[in-house]
């Protein structure tokens, strides 16, 4: 009877509809989580230079420095413990990571090409 | 040779058979003069004329007149024949043997009468005689005698039509009571004879215009004593040109006109019984409504033929008499008998005359009936009438429904094929006509009231009820002999022929849409609540669809029509299944009358348009659905930030030994 198959349509329209909504906010999150995973990334390599520039060139980065580089990497470790990155999270970290490198520069040099030279 | 006193020839002719044979041999022998000529002594014949010789002798002309031996030698004799030898064998010898051994049948031998007097024939039928009597005295008084009625007294003698009643009492004819005039007329002359002269010369000038006048009448009598003799010579046995337009048939072709035009307007055709509508149809035809016995053109186009006799003979004469003498009036001598007489033949030929106008094939005529049963076919083929079985038939649904057009319906193709047979050629309006003429009564010369017989039109209506509006096919093959009667019975024959096939294919097309209904209604017997529950569903359906951005139109439009028609759709589908079930032509018909298909049809449209969508979805939502992954869920792993774990742990230590090292 067509009562019944327009029933079963109907509920396949709405069952596909929720489906497609939910999909739709997994593709949001795995942009906000490559974001993140690209933010964590740009964060070892800073901190990987930092490094080296202590270990080959006597350079001492500054306490302020190394607070929020912990900083950060604490604020990822919760996104990494929700398991879920947002962008404004990310954007915040990713901002605030590029000021802090600028922080000791107060002459107009960042740290990396403070130390470029010594290299 | 037979001028003046000719006749004495055939008088001499005549001694031989009136006297012994030695006595003529003895006269022969001697001189063979006038003077010394045996005269016979009267035994037989006395009374009859005389002819008296230069001698002086009187001779008795037993059983010739003058008049006869006269009228016998140019009638009887050809022109090139026209010789004492054959006078003798051909007139005097043929004659007085018919006297000899025929007397009681005397004349008997042929003569063609060309001295023509209706007054005398009238004159001889008074005296009651036989028809055969009649014939052999009128030519006997036409040929032997003067062919007039005048009565006159000479000596001992009484003279009628200048012959003594001797004569007539030789011949056992009666004496005819004729006009008395004083004494023996001076110069007799047949009636024709005196149609045909003009009047005594007068010294008084005329005008050319006068002169051309008298010469036109002049003629119009000379004609029309050539028709009077046609019919005379009809009336004989001869045959008659009616029809043709030469010579003297053209006067009798006119009063053959003129006598049937009298007859349609003499003859009060309703208070006999007959419909108006078939006279009116009568005269529309070729087929006269009287003709003649005869009669060499169109022997078959005739309503009744008028025989080959005296009395019409006399009414002929009648109606030529008006037209020539009366100039298409009244108004002439002896018209007053005329008319009289033109009376007397209406009444008596009024009834084989109605009975020939209201029958055929040994039956009524019927066409009316079939008419009536077009029309009602017509009424319910229009959907005219609100009735879907014969038995709510009522007149009104033929008097209150006028000629309509095809217009827009959902009847299958043979219904409207059928539909526009019947209003082709404007059929439908003559044959509504008809049905509505035939039992209408007309008031006043001009027609000025017509009422319409109820009575007679409500029995009509029940007979045609009665038998299921059907004719059967045995007597629907007769053959009307008028044409617009017989259109009639074709039009009802070419609707009756194409019922069954419009029966079928409305069955077919119906059965197409009640298939879909049971296929999404798994039921025909749905009430308007089903329907109205199923437009419900559709519009979620569309609805949702639209929500989904999912194909297919959302048609308000007919949703609504759908649910605003749910009861009449219902009825329509229960008339359906009611026509499904009839058994024969015309009660299928009627049930799909009101065309019930064309109410389903907006329901069947819209299902249709459903199923469609329906399939259409489906796709639409299996692609989509792939697309999701089949259905997996779309939040995807739960370890995804696994190695920036392990690299934040790193930069952890990193950052530790830095700030335990370096860090003031």
């Amino acid at each position: 009877m067509l009562i019944d198959t327009l029933n079963e349509c109907i509920i396949d329209m709405k069952t596909v509809r929720e489906m497609e909504t939910a999909s739709a906010d997994t593709k949001k999150q795995a942009a906000a989580d490559y974001d993140f995973k690209q933010l964590v990334l740009n964060l070892k390599q800073t901190i990987n230079e930092v490094n080296f520039a202590v270990e080959n060139s006597g350079f001492h980065p500054s306490a302020n420095v190394i607070s929020a580089l912990k900083s950060f990497l604490g604020a990822c470790d919760k996104v990494i413990q929700i398991g879920a990155a947002n962008n404004d999270t990310t954007q915040y970290i990713s901002l605030e990571t590029k000021k802090c490198m600028l922080l000791s520069d107060k002459n107009g040099r960042n740290i990396i090409r403070k130390l470029q030279p010594i290299r | 040779m037979v001028k003046g006193r000719g006749y004495e020839f055939a008088v001499l002719c005549l001694r031989p058979f009136c006297l012994p044979k030695d006595e003529v041999d003895a006269w022969a022998n001697t001189d063979g003069l006038g003077d010394s000529l045996p005269v016979h002594e009267v035994r037989q014949g006395k009374g009859w004329d005389v002819a008296v010789t230069e001698e002086g002798k009187t001779l008795n002309l037993f059983p010739f007149s003058r008049r006869a031996i006269v009228y016998l030698y140019n009638n009887l004799l050809q022109e090139n024949y026209r010789t004492p030898r054959y006078l003798l064998r051909d007139v005097v010898e043929k004659t007085v043997r018919d006297a000899l051994w025929n007397f009681d049948n005397f004349p008997g031998f042929k003569i063609v009468n060309t001295n023509i007097n209706s007054s005398l024939r009238e004159a001889i039928q008074k005296t009651g005689v036989s028809n055969a009597q009649f014939e052999r005295m009128y030519l006997f008084m036409c040929i032997w005698g003067d062919a007039t009625t005048d009565t006159y007294q000479e000596g001992e003698f009484t003279y009628i039509s200048g012959l003594s009643t001797q004569v007539y009492e030789d011949m056992g004819f009666p004496l005819i009571n004729g006009k008395k005039i004083s004494g023996k007329p001076t110069q007799t002359r047949s009636v024709s004879q005196a149609a045909g002269q003009a009047s005594p010369s007068t010294t008084v000038v005329k005008t050319p215009a006068q002169i051309a006048a008298e010469q036109k009448l002049q003629a119009e009598r000379a004609q029309l004593n050539e028709s009077l003799q046609a019919i005379e010579n009809w009336i004989a046995g001869g045959t008659i040109n009616v029809g043709a337009t030469t010579g003297n048939v053209v006067l009798i072709s006119k009063a053959r006109e003129d006598m049937c035009s009298y007859l349609y307007s003499a003859i009060d055709w309703q208070a006999e019984g007959v419909s108006m509508d078939n006279v009116d149809k009568i005269k529309k035809v070729k087929d006269r409504l009287v003709g003649f016995e005869r009669q060499k053109r169109g022997a078959d186009q005739m309503f009744y033929k008028l025989p080959a006799d005296r009395e019409t003979q006399a009414v002929i004469e009648a109606f030529l008499e008006w037209n020539v003498l009366g100039k298409r009036s009244w108004n002439f001598n002896g018209a007053d008998r005329r008319v009289y007489r033109v009376q007397l033949w209406t009444e008596k030929v009024k009834r084989p005359l109605i009975e020939a106008i209201t029958t055929f094939e040994n039956r009524e005529i019927d066409y009316f009936k079939c008419a009536m049963i077009a029309e009602f076919y017509r009424v319910i083929l229009f959907g005219s009438s609100k009735a879907t079985t014969v038995e709510g038939l009522k007149a009104e649904h033929i008097l209150d429904n006028g000629i309509r057009g095809l217009g827009v319906n959902s009847h299958s193709d043979a219904w409207n094929s059928l539909l526009n047979i019947i209003t082709r050629s404007e059929n439908d309006k003559i044959n509504r006509e008809t049905v509505i003429q035939y039992c209408n009564i007309i008031q006043g010369e001009s027609h000025a009231q017509v009422f319409l017989d109820r009575e007679k039109f409500d029995a009509m209506v029940r007979n045609v009820k009665n038998e299921k509006l059907t004719v059967e096919s045995s007597i629907l093959d007769l053959v009307d002999p008028v044409k617009p009667r017989r259109d009639a019975r074709d039009y009802l024959r070419m609707i009756l022929e194409r019922l069954d096939k419009v029966q079928e294919d409305e069955l077919a097309k119906a059965a197409g849409i009640m298939a879909t209904i049971k296929e999404n209604f798994g039921t025909t017997d749905i009430d308007d609540e089903d329907i109205e529950d199923m437009v419900d569903k559709i519009v979620e359906f569309y609805r949702t669809a639209e929500d989904n951005k999912l194909p297919g139109k959302y048609d308000q439009e007919l949703f609504d029509e759908v649910k605003k028609y749910s009861m009449s759709t219902s009825k329509a589908i229960k008339e359906i299944v009611a026509a499904q079930k009839t058994t024969n032509a015309l009660d299928c018909i009627l049930a799909f009358s009101q065309d019930p298909i064309r109410k389903v049809e907006k329901l069947e449209q819209l299902l249709k348009k459903v199923v469609v969508d329906i399939a259409k979805i489906q796709a639409e939502l299996t692609v989509r659905k792939e697309k999701l992954g089949g259905g997996r869920n779309p939040s995807g792993s739960q370890n995804v930030f696994d190695n920036e774990k392990v690299t934040i742990s790193e930069c952890s230590k990193i950052l530790a030994r830095l700030e335990g090292q370096y860090v003031n």
